[in-house]
């Protein structure tokens, strides 16, 4: 039996900070074959990164690390900054989650490569380090890599840079290469691209490396590693061969965790949560750290702490339950609520369209680095845009970076007028200070940033309230209905005294929530609003607002770059793409038969969770500038199906089988997607 | 490129700045209660002749003409002729800029002298310590000593340390190099103690910042990512405060030369304002605000020229 | 993890007293006020009558800090010119603050031309030395103190103006700030509720630090004697004086060195300690995890 490639025993790292002491990692021991693809999955706060980080010693001085780490018989625990950093970019290579900020923006990316060759290999001459450089560019898929390597990070975008840290990261041919959250901040068609060509890096032979991917994503690790760690609270809770893990998870938190992630074609519905929170990470472990929110927990649970433990074959688990046999199934979710609400939810023929949006156009002028004088840039977010809205509907709109979409959610609420074209709710402009939409306060809005959308002076009565002052109400009246607003939105009256800084994301977005409540709104505008938060609290915040759509008869517009939770809540969804909506139609047909191929592509590209299906790039290249659109269809420079007509001509919305689409050959994707559909069922 | 594209645009915006200046100046000048003529010729001097003055000068031309007469010299070069000298105002001004712009430079050498090694030392000891949360507190709390102190009271103190009590370095005068160190102290120590938080602050951003993560991670050695990534990343910030504080320098510069009785701008301003003497206040004035904006653009530049990311407009 | 979250606004006088710098610089700058106004009412000599037989001479009994180059009372000089000194130095930042804040908040609520106007203007006064401009205004109005006061007024108001504006202009993009704008807030509600709270708390340290800046100013331009005019003194003036007599008698110039030195240095520390804790209050992020 060979040795394994990395072998980590007994890890624990704890952080300093100004209140107190955190352990971060307890006691973490881990094992990388040569070429095995694991995968490291929790939610924040498990410690997922904090391993990855350790293992390179990478953290901080303020963190403390201990136990042992072999890196091919090397041990690395022991050794000293500079031997580190022999091993560092040459035994092991790095690739980490925002390529933003993760060059040196004064250098050029070129530089950064050929400094990563020379101090690994410094024989080289400068000519040889730079063609070595611009293959690597080019194995990683970066377009015209001489060019590029020329460049400086910020004027790559965030798939270019991401490539060029892989590139950075493989050069010298490491045995291991660790990922923490690679495709986190990336679009998910780039995500695709990006995935696509891990996989095929590490399958080639010529590298054979190893590879840790650290990810919150269930299904992103699902496609690409054959084992994958779960970790919680800092501690590995499971190790299982993929499959495995997924046909039968042993520990209860992966089984909810699993539970708990949105799908993207299968249909709505309740979603499974966690109740609870994440523990806090101060003080000595004297039981089960998942037992408070743990469906199947019993006596012991709450006396020992269970440790991690083989169940013969390549398994194991920490849990008394789920090291002697297979978890009972969690209870179904009351679905009842949830078939009222489909079946009472939805536009009914005779209500009035209580969002009109006609002929949008929105064109900002931006100051341009590229004239010789003032001379402003004109950037197209919105163009021609109309879409309608009924009462007690929930419309999705989706796009990735660079649709329009928020710049519709803040037209929509009347945040920004646009530059052409007319919106009305509620038959009014809701730009104007008399419309009823502003003055019975008809329209609400839920924003991406919890924290960042509620003012750290004031507390969780004052927040809610706000808008209930703006209406005049006594403050006797106010106060009784801000306690009915928290209730409503399961958050304990006692919530009312805190400041935003005292509560975590999920709860600050529902007070969000309540305070979009407040004045008994008939349109909410929701941009993005989970955004940034963990699974299980997403589940949480989807079903809140489910439930809230059914007993209120809400209009949600629901806007966000992740298909599966529009999925989740929409009735109809409009997929944008630079400006335009290039489809519209029911959610369960799009989802089955898209039309356009940029959402097959977007379909395509989000991995799947319930099956090996791995993510399919259909979507190729760059995605392009809103400064400067493609002539005729703006989607042809990334599409599968591009013809001649398509650069000339910019497709109109048409009605296509009940739904409308911007495509000259729409519905040419579906029959070649269902057939990829087939072949995943099948497997 | 890029930077000629700066630059051509910089100019473009500093022009209609460069006229405002000019107008106001003169506006103000003009505007002043007293009649510098009769300061000149002395206060009981015969009426008649104070009025033949005052037409030989061109005082008494409606102060539009006097304007449109001085701009269209200002293009030229020809700032008028000063009251009290005759000579040219320019080659008066010119005369006595560089030794002002001497002490500023220096006095900028002797501000980063200090607070570099300051400002990097404390970077590094905080972030061995583990980034204590008090550090920034304590340390704005020290270096508040050197931010205290106003050019023209360290100007005294420091005389008096050194120059008298000491005798290590001359009292006043401008000769050789000793003469210049105690009021490039005066002038850059107050600039030092600002300039010690931004080093530091901007010294600790990017030591543990995301790029050095990734530095590390390919193996590149600390000492390379201090000399080549860190502090070259760490300058800019410095540079901003530079450009920004350079106006304040110039002031203080002006007022210790006062104190050191070192000729140069700043003498000279007073003089001439205790003199009335017209033109040459305007010249003077308008000169140093030319400095001050060439000054910033370069420093721009630098900035620009240094960090690619700069949007330069 | 959970971690606890800082103390949020609550407790705000409390948390303002407990840091470090806020402390020493009220505590240093109460011991400076206490001395010069106690003192000046409480010791007996006479800043004003000049006693041309003791001129010059070093500490003694009867004159614990010396004489000047007329035989006055240095220590009595010293206390009274801090009366002087100091209030002025204050009143001038005061109004320069309140007509810099203003300027700021118009220019920064409306936008537009008017923004691109006021903004330019500030721009280039800010990158114009302070002592510059108050050279200009007393060049116009003749050297006296009420044109330095007024002098150092304007000093003041561009650095104000430029505070304001950006942070009206940093909220209007603010998530809550649309919050309430969704939600109906009008402006006067929404000055009240978001905006103005934050620009007075960025402004507030602006304010006490530009309150030693505003004695040290002053006190420039009574050095270069064109600020406060003898008979009457302040700080500046006696500076002028000392410098002259460093040789023989170093107090006389070092006396009002130390005093304004003390009084803006603790000026100094209260208004970055001011800085610290109110910033604090700003920031929005949870420190735990979900």
């Amino acid at each position: 039996m060979t040795p394994p490639l990395l072998q980590v025993t007994d890890m624990s790292v704890t952080y300093t900070t100004p209140h107190g002491s955190v352990q971060a990692v307890d006691g973490v021991s881990l094992s990388v074959d040569n070429g095995e693809a694991v995968g490291i999955v929790g939610e924040s706060g498990s410690g997922k990164s904090t391993v990855a980080h350790a293992i390179l010693k990478l953290l901080p001085r303020s963190a403390q690390q201990d136990g042992r780490i072999m890196l091919q018989g090397a041990e690395l625990s022991a050794m000293s900054d500079r031997e580190m950093a022999d091993i560092r970019g040459d035994k092991a290579g790095m690739v980490f989650q925002d390529p933003m900020t993760s060059f040196d923006p004064q250098r050029t990316i070129g530089y950064h490569l050929r400094e990563a060759l020379e101090a690994h290999r410094s024989e080289m001459t400068r000519a040889e380090r730079q063609r070595v450089v611009v293959e690597q560019l080019r194995r990683t898929g970066l377009p015209e890599p001489e060019y590029q390597s020329n460049r400086y990070p910020h004027e790559l975008s965030g798939g270019m840079r991401q490539r060029s840290m892989l590139a950075l990261a493989l050069e010298n041919s490491p045995a291991l290469l660790l990922a923490d959250e690679p495709t986190t901040a990336l679009d998910v068609t780039i995500q695709a691209q990006i995935l696509r060509l891990f996989t095929d890096l590490l399958e080639d032979e010529g590298l054979g490396a190893a590879m840790i991917l650290i990810s919150h994503d269930l299904a992103v690790v699902r496609q690409v590693c054959s084992r994958i760690l779960v970790m919680y609270a800092g501690r590995i809770v499971e190790d299982a061969p993929t499959e495995e893990l997924f046909a039968e998870p042993r520990h209860p938190y992966t089984q909810a965790l699993i539970r708990a992630t949105p799908r993207a074609k299968t249909g709505g519905g309740r979603l499974a949560t966690i109740p609870g929170r994440p523990p806090s990470l101060t003080g000595a472990r004297t039981a089960c750290s998942f037992r408070d929110r743990c469906a199947h927990a019993f006596d012991r649970c709450f006396e020992e702490d269970p440790q991690l433990l083989s169940t013969g074959g390549p398994r194991a688990v920490a849990c008394f339950l789920g090291a002697e046999s297979p978890l009972p199934p969690l209870s179904a979710e009351a679905t009842h609520e949830e078939d009222a609400r489909r079946d009472e939810g939805g536009p009914t023929e005779d209500e009035p369209m209580v969002v009109v949006v006609n002929d949008v156009t929105m064109t900002f002028h931006t100051q341009s680095t590229r004239s010789w004088t003032f001379r402003k840039q004109a950037l197209h977010a919105l163009r021609n845009v109309s879409v309608q809205v009924a009462r007690g509907e929930t419309l999705g709109i989706v796009g990735e970076s660079g649709s329009g979409k928020s710049t519709m959610a803040r037209i929509v609420l009347g945040l920004q007028a646009p530059t052409s074209g007319t919106v009305l709710v509620a038959g009014e402009n809701p730009r104007k200070r008399r419309s009823k939409a502003r003055t019975e306060q008809r329209l609400q809005a839920v924003f991406q940033d919890p924290h960042g959308s509620l003012n750290p002076r004031m507390t969780v009565q004052d927040a809610v309230a706000e808008p209930l002052k703006n209406l005049g109400m006594s403050s006797q009246n106010r106060d009784a209905r801000v306690v009915e607003l928290l209730d409503e939105v399961q958050l304990g009256r006692s919530y009312a005294s805190r400041y935003p800084s005292e509560l975590s994301g999920g709860q600050a977005q529902r007070v969000a929530i309540a305070r979009a409540l407040a004045a008994e709104p008939d349109v909410i505008v929701l941009d993005e609003p989970t955004s940034g938060l963990d699974i299980s609290i997403q589940a949480h915040i989807l079903n809140l607002l489910g439930d809230l759509q059914a007993r209120h008869r809400l209009t949600y517009i629901l806007i966000s770059h992740d298909l599966t939770i529009v999925q989740h809540l929409a009735d109809r969804i409009a997929v944008m793409h630079l400006g335009q909506i290039v489809e519209m139609a029911a959610t369960a047909e799009t989802f089955l038969a898209p039309a356009h191929p940029y959402t097959a592509g977007l379909l395509a590209a989000v991995p799947e969770i319930d099956g090996p299906g791995k993510p399919q790039p259909l979507v190729v290249g760059e995605p392009p500038s809103p400064l400067n659109p493609p002539s005729g269809c703006s989607f042809h420079t990334r599409c599968p199906i591009a013809r001649e007509l398509c650069q000339e001509v910019d497709p109109p919305l048409q009605p296509y089988r009940g739904g409308l689409v911007a495509c000259h050959f729409a519905g040419e994707i579906a029959a070649s997607s269902s057939r990829t559909e087939g072949r995943t069922e099948a497997s | 490129m890029r930077i000629a594209r700066f630059l051509v645009r910089r100019v473009l915006a500093a022009v209609p700045v460069v006229l405002a200046v000019v107008t106001v100046t003169f506006a103000i000048i003009h505007l002043v209660p007293g009649d510098p003529v009769q300061v000149i010729m002395g206060a009981d001097a015969d009426p008649q002749r104070i009025a033949e003055a005052r037409e030989a000068l061109g005082l008494d031309r409606p102060l539009a003409v006097q304007f449109a007469d001085y701009l269209g010299g200002a293009l030229t070069g020809d700032l008028g002729t000063s009251f009290f000298t005759r000579q040219p105002v320019l080659e008066l001004v010119l005369e006595k800029t560089p030794q002002t712009l001497q002490l500023a430079v220096a006095g900028i050498g002797a501000a980063l002298l200090i607070s570099t090694p300051l400002g990097v030392l404390a970077a590094v000891r905080t972030q061995r310590r583990g980034r204590k949360a008090g550090d920034q507190t304590a340390f704005t709390m020290w270096t508040s000593i050197l931010v205290a102190t106003p050019d023209f009271l360290i100007g005294t103190i420091l005389v008096y340390l050194f120059a008298v009590r000491w005798r290590w370095f001359p009292v006043a005068g401008s000769e050789g190099v000793p003469s210049i160190v105690l009021p490039a102290f005066a002038l850059g120590l107050s600039l030092a103690g600002i300039q010690a938080r931004v080093v530091r602050a901007s010294v600790l951003d990017s030591i543990d910042g995301p790029f050095v993560r990734t530095l590390r991670s390919a193996g590149i050695r600390e000492r390379r990512i201090l000399f080549r990534h860190v502090l070259r990343n760490a300058s800019i910030p410095v540079l901003t405060l530079l450009s920004v504080e350079f106006g304040r320098l110039l002031a203080g510069a002006l007022i210790i030369e006062n104190i050191f009785a070192r000729p140069g701008l700043g003498t000279l301003i007073v003089d001439s304002i205790s003199r009335r003497d017209l033109p040459a206040i305007q010249g003077e004035i308008l000169i140093v605000a030319v400095i001050i904006l060439v000054v910033n653009m370069a420093m721009d530049v630098q900035a620009a020229a240094i960090d690619p990311r700069v949007e330069l407009h | 993890m959970t971690i606890t979250a800082p103390a949020p606004p609550r407790d705000r006088i409390g948390q303002l007293l407990h840091h470090r710098t806020v402390l020493a610089g009220l505590v240093m700058l109460t011991a400076v006020l206490a001395v010069t106004i106690i003192g000046s009412a409480v010791y007996p000599g006479d800043p004003v009558t000049t006693h041309p037989l003791n001129i010059l001479q070093g500490p003694s009994s009867e004159y614990p800090l010396g004489t000047d180059q007329l035989g006055r009372d240095v220590l009595a000089r010293v206390l009274h010119a801090g009366l002087l000194s100091i209030p002025l130095g204050m009143m001038a930042i005061t109004g320069g603050a309140i007509v810099g804040s203003t300027i700021g908040l118009i220019a920064g609520f409306l936008g537009g031309v008017t923004d691109t106007i006021i903004s330019r203007i500030v721009d280039v006064l800010l990158s114009f030395p302070g002592l510059l401009i108050a050279l200009l205004v007393v060049a116009i109005l003749g050297p006296d103190s009420t044109s330095a006061v007024l002098a150092v007024s304007i000093t003041a108001t561009p650095s104000h103006a430029r505070v304001a504006r950006s942070t009206v202009l940093n909220l209007r993009s603010a998530s809550y700030v649309e919050a309430a704008r969704v939600s109906n807030t009008r402006t006067p509600a929404m000055l009240r509720r978001h905006i103005l709270p934050n620009v007075r708390d960025a402004l507030i340290p602006i304010f006490v630090i530009g309150m030693g800046n505003g004695i040290i100013v002053l006190a420039a331009l009574s050095f270069l004697g064109i600020g406060v005019q003898p008979p009457a003194a302040d700080w500046g003036v006696m500076l002028t004086d000392g410098v002259r007599s460093i040789r023989t008698t170093p107090l006389v110039a070092l006396a009002p060195a130390v005093m304004m030195y003390a009084t803006v240095l603790s000026i100094n520390l209260l208004g970055e300690g001011l800085g610290e804790v109110l910033s604090r209050f700003r920031r929005t992020s949870y420190l735990g995890a979900e």
